[in-house]
């Protein structure tokens, strides 16, 4: 029976009941303050708590003259706090400084606030990636998670594992997935470590490994998020948790420990086999069971993709076979016969399985290499990670060389390839040679067909971007070769034609616009008639004639013709193709030319993240430049620190590609000023000698973002770091 | 905002023993907002209102294994309001001052009616919370317009009932609400129940 004794008649009065409207006044008044602001941190108004974790709290914030909200966290017992609080927290700083990829939570800004250290993080407003995967596809479920296992690996690469993986540290809003909350992480260098090793279990039970429960967290290592990611995966495939979450604590650990969830497929029959036996690699019970590296889980999410065989299953004959049968649907029929022979010919079977698993191994070795060498360095890569793949192409080319001598449309189909990546990579100085062996190569063998023009026209277009005259006359040679031998109207005469236009218009020298603008238009109209609807070509063709009336200094006109170039790549889902990178690149460029800050900074947030994956760290340097003057120029003082930063760690990672014989050092100064957030003093003492070690070209160019960053410091009214910086300038300076 | 106005009888007894995190996590859920409230109230800054709420949470967790809830030396809801009072003038010793002005001048019965204030308005929240959770509807609706400071003549058009109607809603709402209300004081102060 609910005891229902009346209220005391102290309390009765108290709370107005004994008034036929006082009653009513208390509750407006209670109700009223649930929508009181909530007060402020130093500069943030508080828009509300968000968070109360065992360490720290986390409000949603603004702060004053920034349009968007930020996720503030102090710790929680503040003044109160432990010194070993305090030393978890700056931990937890100094790993968010770590870290910057697309799909982690970017860490603002460091603030001392009355003795007490608050950060503002960037604030996510998304939903739990569980709940967004639920009515999506097991392709999209997938697209997703790889985001979010890049994140997990470049967190990795830094070693930091996270420890806490569960779908509320992943959020998902427009820009896909997020990772949040780097509170648990662990370092994996022990050094700055000692605090986790006295703790027998930090984490969520349900999200743990089993050796989160079991053992000190010492033993924890990476494979513990690998087992997490395939616990989140299991989840959003199924829409369910493989293990329960709202049992007691102790049956989560039972769990944890004995239960081996079922299939992703049983629940959801999209999943394939494949995919199950993905995600039961990652759910091993014993760490050496699962994938070693996150590295090794995509792999086989992109043997997945490809229509390979995975290596989470064992490569039985039979399996290799069904594998075979989806890939080739066509040879499929002739190995359904191989293996009904087989029967009689049984050790005939053995052989040729023998050689299908070495055919393989060689095309997953050649498509490792296609792989590494187009979709380059990813976000997962460090900046370093280019030289490797210009190495691999320089030896690709020595092998070329040295074995094809004897056939010229091999080596010449070679040297186009390796060229062609050169050029993607926006490597026109190295592609060039290439190219121009693959021309004369052609040209020898084949005479003057369309093989050789679409070689010309790579090379002009690398000529171009090279600034050098001589692209005119190997476009107009281009464009000559086509128009002999294909219709006018034909989309590779229209190619030919906006090509030789920018050229016209960028190199050659009086600029001759008038000629390209006739071109262009030419092939504007010819690409429409080819195919009315939006398409890449003409995407090209628009952004194109925009850099032409940048070159005018029309910037309005251009700007109109970016926009519809970039609108018309996004509808095309062309958002990966390094051509939108590019577009995009440009674009922040116009937008900052024409003084429009506020909107180069929309821009910039979203070239940021895909130039880096398709071009790599290094590529991005110019765009953090941009970000940090356009921050400076509208008095974002904190955004523009942390921008300068960045340029200054992603110049280093492109000075590394440009100046091989400095890329150690580049690298040591880059792992050094990493470790040290924008909110701390510039790491004079450390950095200075290896500055001076560098040749003068990389230094200059190290100095200039310095110099920079100390105006920024000198606007925001931080002398004492501008003056540090300024040292630093005039050291160098006398070197 | 604590939502769950059904106190856990056995949170107080709970409580006593330092090394119940669930029970310490649940106390603060549910009194850690009034700390807060209380502090923001008198003025003072988000910063220093964590602060006394975190000292109050350290205070209790000395002091309350010796606590035995006894109607004639006072209701908990003053233990703990001493305790709050207590832990601002302790922060206001630790900082030497608070970054707030009214807090130093502030008089001990000016903060003692601030804090009955306060814990009334933290009652009326969660009573408010369970009552919209359990309310038929069209009862809500009417009782926000009653909230909103409409005449009954005006509700009663908005919602096409007579006046007599909306008289009769108010009474039984004021009834229910003053029912949850008991029932929440009863088991804040029935912690060893």
């Amino acid at each position: 029976m609910p005891d229902e004794r009346p209220l005391p008649a102290d309390d009765h009065a108290l709370f107005g009941f004994d008034d036929e409207n006082a009653w009513l006044r208390r509750f407006r008044a209670a109700a009223m303050s649930e929508n009181q602001p909530a007060g402020r941190i130093g500069p943030y108004e508080i828009l509300g708590e968000i968070d109360r974790g065992g360490q720290g709290v986390v409000y949603r914030a603004r702060r004053r003259g920034i349009a968007r909200d930020v996720a503030v966290k102090r710790l929680r017992a503040g003044a109160f706090a432990t010194d070993d609080a305090r030393r978890r927290f700056e931990r937890e700083i100094d790993i968010a400084s770590t870290l910057a990829h697309p799909h982690i939570v970017r860490l603002f800004t460091i603030d001392e606030i009355d003795d007490q250290t608050v950060i503002a993080m960037e604030w996510i407003d998304g939903v739990p990636i569980t709940d967004w995967a639920r009515d999506r596809t097991v392709d999209e479920v997938l697209d997703a998670f790889r985001r979010v296992a890049d994140a997990v690996h470049h967190a990795h690469l830094r070693g930091v594992i996270h420890r806490d993986l569960k779908p509320s540290n992943i959020l998902v809003d427009g820009d896909g997935p997020h990772v949040l909350d780097f509170g648990l992480a662990k370092l994996v260098d022990g050094a700055r470590d000692d605090d986790t090793l006295t703790e027998a279990f930090v984490g969520t039970p349900a999200w743990a490994a089993p050796e989160q429960i079991a053992g000190p967290a010492a033993s924890v290592d990476a494979r513990a998020d690998i087992h997490a990611l395939g616990l989140l995966l299991h989840h959003m495939l199924t829409g369910a948790a493989p293990y329960a979450t709202d049992g007691t604590l102790a049956a989560a650990i039972d769990a944890v420990r004995t239960v081996t969830p079922g299939r992703p497929s049983a629940s959801n029959p999209a999943v394939a086999r494949d995919l199950d036996a993905i995600v039961g690699r990652c759910l091993a019970k014993a760490p050496a069971d699962r994938y070693q590296s996150v590295a090794a889980l995509v792999d086989d999410l992109d043997r997945l993709a490809d229509g390979r065989p995975v290596l989470a299953r064992p490569p039985s004959p039979a399996y290799l076979l069904r594998t075979l049968m989806r890939r080739h649907r066509i040879a499929a029929g002739a190995v359904v016969a191989f293996v009904l022979l087989a029967v009689v010919f049984a050790s005939v079977l053995a052989i040729f399985i023998e050689r299908t698993i070495d055919s393989q191994r060689v095309t997953a070795q050649v498509n490792r290499f296609m792989h590494e060498s187009f979709a380059v360095a990813g976000p997962s890569r460090e900046g370093g990670g280019d030289t490797t793949v210009l190495r691999m192409l320089d030896a690709a080319a020595r092998r070329a060389d040295a074995e094809l001598a004897d056939e010229p449309r091999v080596a010449a189909e070679v040297y186009f390839t390796i060229g062609s990546t050169y050029r993607r990579l926006w490597l026109y100085r190295e592609a060039i040679p290439h190219l121009e062996r693959a021309a004369a190569l052609t040209r020898a063998v084949s005479g003057d067909d369309e093989r050789l023009a679409r070689i010309l026209v790579v090379l002009g277009t690398a000529l171009a971007n090279s600034s050098r005259p001589d692209a005119v006359d190997v476009h107009r040679e281009a464009l000559a070769i086509r128009l002999a031998h294909l219709d006018a109207d034909d989309p590779r005469v229209a190619e030919a034609k906006m090509r030789l236009g920018y050229a016209l218009y960028h190199v050659a020298r009086p600029r001759q616009f008038d000629e390209a603008e006739r071109h262009l238009l030419d092939a504007l109209a010819t690409y429409r008639r080819a195919s009315p609807g939006p398409h890449r070509d003409l995407a090209s063709c628009l952004h194109n004639l925009g850099y032409m009336r940048l070159c005018q200094r029309r910037g309005a006109d251009a700007e109109t013709l970016y926009r519809a170039a970039l609108d018309m790549l996004a509808d095309l889902d062309l958002r990966d193709d390094p051509f939108y990178a590019e577009c995009l690149h440009g674009y922040t460029g116009l937008l900052m030319g024409l003084g429009r800050h506020e909107d180069a900074l929309v821009a910039l947030d979203e070239a940021i993240p895909i130039v880096r994956d398709v071009y790599g760290d290094g590529w991005v340097a110019t765009l953090h430049r941009r970000a940090a003057a356009a921050h400076d120029a509208l008095g974002h003082f904190p955004e523009a620190v942390i921008a300068h930063r960045l340029a200054f760690l992603t110049t280093c990672a492109m000075l590394a590609v440009e100046h091989p014989d400095d890329d150690r050092t580049l690298d040591r100064l880059r792992r050094l000023v990493a470790e040290s957030p924008p909110a701390r003093p510039f790491p004079a003492h450390d950095a200075l000698p290896l500055l001076r070690a560098l040749a003068d070209a990389p230094r200059t160019s190290l100095v200039q973002v310095l110099r920079r960053d100390a105006s920024t410091r000198t606007r925001m009214g931080d002398e004492p770091a501008a003056d540090a910086l300024r040292r630093v300038i005039d050291a160098l300076r006398e070197t | 905002m604590p939502t769950d106005a059904s106190t856990h009888p056995s949170l107080l007894r709970r409580v006593r023993d330092a090394h119940d995190h669930a029970a310490w996590r649940a106390f603060d859920r549910r009194y850690g907002p009034l700390i807060l409230a209380f502090g923001r109230r008198i003025g003072l800054q988000v910063a220093d209102a964590e602060d006394v709420r975190q000292a109050v949470m350290m205070n209790l967790a000395r002091t309350l294994p010796g606590f035995r809830y006894d109607p004639a030396h006072g209701r908990f809801r003053t233990y703990l309001g001493r305790a709050v009072v207590h832990a601002v003038a302790e922060l206001r010793r630790r900082h030497g001052r608070l970054r707030t002005l009214d807090v130093d001048h502030a008089a001990p019965e000016t903060l003692d009616a601030s804090w009955q204030d306060e814990w009334v308005r933290h009652h009326c929240r969660a009573a408010l919370h369970t009552l919209r959770d359990e309310a038929d509807p069209v009862h809500l609706a009417m009782f926000d317009a009653m909230l909103n400071g409409r005449s009954t003549a005006t509700i009663a058009a908005m919602f096409e009932v007579s006046p007599a109607v909306v008289r009769k809603t108010r009474q039984r709402l004021r009834d229910r609400l003053r029912a949850i209300i008991a029932r929440q004081i009863r088991a804040e102060e029935t912690g060893d129940a």
